[in-house]
């Protein structure tokens, strides 16, 4: 995390709405002044507890903000008086009431507001459904393999021969590697998120500039434009307009800043910090129709007919590219519309990560679910309370109460409580977004979600009215019937029961299964050793061989090599194979580095260090998966075999020695082919075992001798373990909201159990008391409850885990390495459940049987 | 003359004022009680009391100057006024007054709480 912490935006808001105009600049100072002083001494979200608990001590009489219509207030003062004391003395009923209807409200909130951020991709931009990007199908034996990127010829092909296009621009991002940019003699930074655009960026896209010195900034391979975020970075507060910036090893190093533009919201599928010109003196981009490597996106004209769009691209490819033979197989460029990228594109070369509509609808469906439980659970538990209301109701009454009084009175308590249910849900939701920012990726704040907010209020307090309306009326009606509680609603309640105890099964297998996958992946074997520590920009290193001997000679250090790429992180491809071609991934390591990640060899020898033939062309290292896709047998080690072809001739290639398979994407994939080649030249990455009870000092000695190599750029390190857990973030964040509402479902469970329970209890006590009278035991009175119970439980598990076998198991399908569905997390989620419910009504008939039930049969 | 008297926390707090001077506000009064006394009292509390200290006529108020620290919101300072140091003189005098008039057998004798039985 790091950099400066402040004090929660909204509380500020919160405190100018309240308070007085009089009181608010003291109160700010101190609230300020208390932050910064306690933020040093303790974590973060401690202090921001201690901070709200400050800040709503602070609501108080006086210094409440007088609003001038409070004359409705008064009207209903004395209603508001009876509800407060009914719901103050029926405390317990009320409490599980608000729980669970607040919990409900939270956790819908929550969802919903995630929902609603992933929908939300890619809509700012202004004319966002008239933008599409143009990826490509490669075309490989009929086989449609889909890819991102296409060549940069396309761009002027597009904008000058198709009608529909108002304005087109590559994106040529980074591809992970690290640039230097040189701010001044002492400080430089290092920066990965660097897009190379056209000029008409500015024309596809709605990102908008602040300032700029120029009326077209990118118009010179020279310029650059920074993010807001990034020139404060390298500025602080002075003008970053016309200041030169070095980028150390690029054509042109000079740039100067000739924009600021707005920092790039978390709803884009692609981000970045600097914006340069695309541009390239070695190639002219716009006549390269071979280097597949840039993402396309037009905009097109308002109204233009876009029915045949992918057809009229495809003539364009296929007249203008110039290196598509006729008798080939085409590759097929389409449209993809920008609103749609982030929720369904998967293809290869992503800029984001994307998510999947899959889980965006049954994240949708769980929110609605918990929220429809607790609201029901809401309703059930106010007309069960309604019911033992009768007495009231004829006191009332007999003093005169008219029927619509008696009415308003019920459905003001009923209101009142769902107000307070939705602020308490409202808050909890809030702290949650507050304590972990990184459950969903950025920052929340509720004030900013008001219609959303509105909108949840008028739907649960419309529940709340239906709820209360139909048993008040009832009520002002009585004396004209008897009033008979229906068995009816008996089963509503024990129909709810099997729909919760549905839920929860599913809910409970569900983050099982996913929590166990999850710690699968962290402790299956690799294949390699994921714990080391990585310098990613090694590549800075003039004598990279000198550095690696001195790192070599720390006590700490088992061993260290370097590499172009990474397991877990980027690796480069091509196509290889005789007679078929299939696609590799390669990394171009020096001898050293196959030992320090600690891959095992299983037949042939490592790279020697220095050796000229083991450097040429053709000599590998390769994995299981690479030799079965070579069809490559162990006799074929250190002898020319057929490895490629080049337009006619066939190319002959040595493997030196092949290594166990190891994970280098995510465990969503199959191991696929991959090899290692020894090349003498700057390596991007040095890999170090790091081996050591301290790592603080070990890691400080290591940066003493980086920065006597490095002159000044500090190193960027990270360990490749965590760079594993972020290629399952998004399963990460998917078991983390799976285990909240596994919580939370239990406990809504919990509560609307207790609430039906304490209410079939209170209404059999003369009952159960009579029972007790003629004999019956303690355990025959507790059975005769509890097994009703235990009945609705496991009929709810029979349905839920059949749904939860399929649902897990679809889930599941998706990683090429998976656990086994165990018949443990079924057992699991049933013994759970009946445990709860045997528990909480055991336990509520036993104290309810155990007092003195002679006073019960005298009552009255 | 009734009115006038102190609560504990109401003596407390004025006490600190007077010893923080001129440097007594909202927080540093808080914190003053925390170090002290070992107190850990909501902000909300100590300015409900200052506050009503003030409206009684013990305390006064101004603003400070703006300064840049606490993002540049200025502090209220609050000093006692002659009604509240008589008031406080008085509590004390009081105090040492009942003090001095304790007998020692009371001390000897002290019970530890009393039962029905």
């Amino acid at each position: 995390m790091g950099g400066p912490s402040h004090p929660p935006a909204i509380a500020f808001r919160l405190l100018r709405w309240f308070c007085q105009e009089h009181w608010i600049e003291e109160i700010e100072g101190d609230l300020i002044e208390y932050y910064e002083l306690y933020r040093a001494k303790h974590p973060g979200w401690k202090v921001k507890i201690f901070f709200w608990f400050h800040l709503i001590s602070l609501i108080r009489p006086y210094n409440i903000r007088k609003r001038q219509n409070s004359i409705p207030f008064s009207m209903y003062q004395a209603q508001l008086r009876f509800a407060w004391r009914y719901l103050v003395r029926h405390r317990s009923q009320t409490l599980t009431n608000l729980l669970s209807l607040s919990i409900g409200v939270a956790s819908f909130l929550i969802l919903f507001i995630y929902v609603d951020g992933e929908l939300s991709y890619d809509r700012f931009h202004d004319d966002a459904d008239l933008i599409y990007r143009v990826p490509v199908d490669f075309l490989v034996d009929g086989e449609r393999i889909p890819d991102a990127t296409v060549p940069p010829a396309l761009n002027k092909a597009l904008k000058e021969n198709l009608p529909q296009v108002a304005a087109a621009t590559r994106l040529f991002p980074g591809w992970g590697s690290k640039f230097s940019v040189r701010v001044n003699e002492q400080h430089a930074f290092v920066e990965t998120e660097v897009l190379r655009v056209d000029p008409e960026f500015f024309d596809v896209f709605g990102f908008h500039l602040l300032s700029q010195s120029d009326p077209s900034p990118l118009s010179d391979p020279s310029s650059v434009i920074l993010t807001e975020r990034t020139a404060k970075k390298y500025f602080g507060e002075e003008n970053p307009l016309g200041r030169e910036l070095i980028f150390e090893g690029m054509d042109p190093e000079r740039r100067t800043v000739t924009g600021i533009i707005e920092n790039v919201p978390f709803n884009s599928h692609f981000t970045f910090d600097i914006l340069l010109k695309l541009h390239n003196t070695s190639r002219n981009l716009d006549e390269d129709w071979g280097w597949y490597n840039y993402y396309q996106y037009i905009k097109v004209k308002e109204r233009a007919d876009v029915s045949s769009l992918d057809e009229q691209m495809q003539e364009v490819y296929d007249e203008f590219n110039t290196r598509e033979q006729e008798d080939e197989e085409k590759n097929i460029v389409y449209a993809q519309s920008l609103g749609d990228i982030h929720l369904t594109s998967q293809l290869k070369w992503e800029l984001g990560d994307n998510n999947n509509l899959m889980t965006i609808r049954i994240i949708t469906l769980l929110g609605i679910f918990i929220l429809l439980i607790s609201l029901i659970n809401y309703v059930n538990l106010t007309s069960a309370q309604l019911l033992s209301r009768v007495k009231e109701v004829g006191v009332r009454k007999s003093f005169g109460a008219r029927g619509t009084s008696l009415i308003a009175q019920f459905l003001f308590e009923s209101i009142l409580l769902t107000i307070i249910a939705i602020a308490t849900g409202a808050g909890i939701a809030q702290l949650i977004f507050e304590l972990s920012p990184d459950l969903f990726g950025r920052n929340i704040y509720l004030v900013d979600q008001i219609g959303t907010l509105g909108i949840l209020s008028l739907v649960v307090v419309l529940v709340a009215f239906l709820a209360t309306i139909r048993p008040a009326m009832r009520f002002s009606s009585l004396g004209k019937g008897p009033l008979r509680s229906r068995t009816g609603l008996l089963n509503t309640q024990n129909l709810l029961l099997v729909v919760q105890f549905t839920a929860s099964s599913i809910i409970i297998v569900g983050t099982l299964v996913v929590l166990n996958q999850m710690s699968f992946f962290r402790e299956a074997d690799k294949g390699f050793n994921s714990q080391l520590l990585v310098i990613e920009n090694a590549r800075t290193i003039q004598q990279q061989d000198a550095l690696l001997d001195e790192l070599l000679a720390l006590p700490s250090i088992e061993a260290a090599g370097y590499t172009s790429g990474l397991p877990g992180v980027l690796n480069w491809t091509t196509m290889i194979g005789y007679p078929n071609a299939f696609q590799m991934s390669y990394a171009l390591i020096g001898p050293s580095y196959l030992e320090a990640a600690g891959f095992q060899l299983l037949a042939g020898r490592n790279f020697r260090e220095g050796n000229e033939s083991d450097m040429s062309e053709m000599h590998f290292i390769i994995n299981e998966a690479a030799a079965k896709a070579l069809d490559f047998d162990h006799n074929d080690l250190g002898v020319s075999i057929p490895i490629a072809t080049d337009g006619d001739s066939i190319q002959y290639g040595k493997v030196l020695g092949v290594v166990k398979n190891f994970h280098f994407t995510d465990f969503k994939t199959k191991i696929k082919p991959f090899a290692f080649f020894y090349r003498p030249g700057q390596r991007q990455n040095l890999v170090l075992n790091v081996q050591s009870s301290n790592m603080h000092q070990a890691l400080s000695a290591i940066e003493g001798i980086w920065d006597s190599f490095s002159n000044g750029i500090p190193a960027t390190n990270y360990f490749l373990e965590r760079k594993f857990d972020q290629l399952h973030v998004r399963e990460a964040r998917l078991s983390r909201i799976l285990t909240i509402l596994c919580i939370l479902s239990l406990f809504l469970s919990f509560t609307g159990m207790l609430g039906i329970v304490n209410f079939l209890i209170r209404r059999r006590l003369k009952e159960i008391a009579l029972r007790k009278a003629l004999g019956a035991s303690l355990l025959q009175v507790v059975q005769y409850f509890t097994k009703n119970f235990l009945v609705l439980v496991l009929i709810g598990n029979g349905i839920g885990l059949p749904l939860a076998y399929a649902a897990m198991n679809e889930w599941l399908d998706d990683f090429s390495y998976r656990i086994p569905l165990s018949p443990m997390y079924f057992g699991i989620a049933l013994l759970a459940t009946l445990a709860l419910a045997a528990l909480l009504v055991g336990t509520r008939s036993v104290v309810t049987t155990r007092t003195n039930l002679i006073d019960r049969l005298r009552e009255e | 003359m009734k009115g006038t008297n102190l609560g504990e926390f109401e003596e407390l707090l004025m006490l600190v004022v007077a010893a923080l001077y001129p440097q007594a506000y909202g927080l540093a009064i808080r914190e003053a009680i925390k170090d002290k006394a070992g107190r850990s009292v909501a902000m909300g509390a100590v300015h409900a009391a200052l506050n009503r200290l003030e409206k009684k006529g013990y305390l006064s108020s101004q603003l400070d100057e703006a300064t840049h620290a606490r993002g540049g919101r200025r502090k209220r300072l609050f000093a006692l006024t002659v009604s509240g140091k008589a008031t406080l003189i008085q509590a004390r005098d009081l105090r040492t007054q009942l003090w001095g008039s304790i007998d020692q057998l009371s001390w000897d004798q002290m019970n530890f709480g009393y039962g029905r039985t």
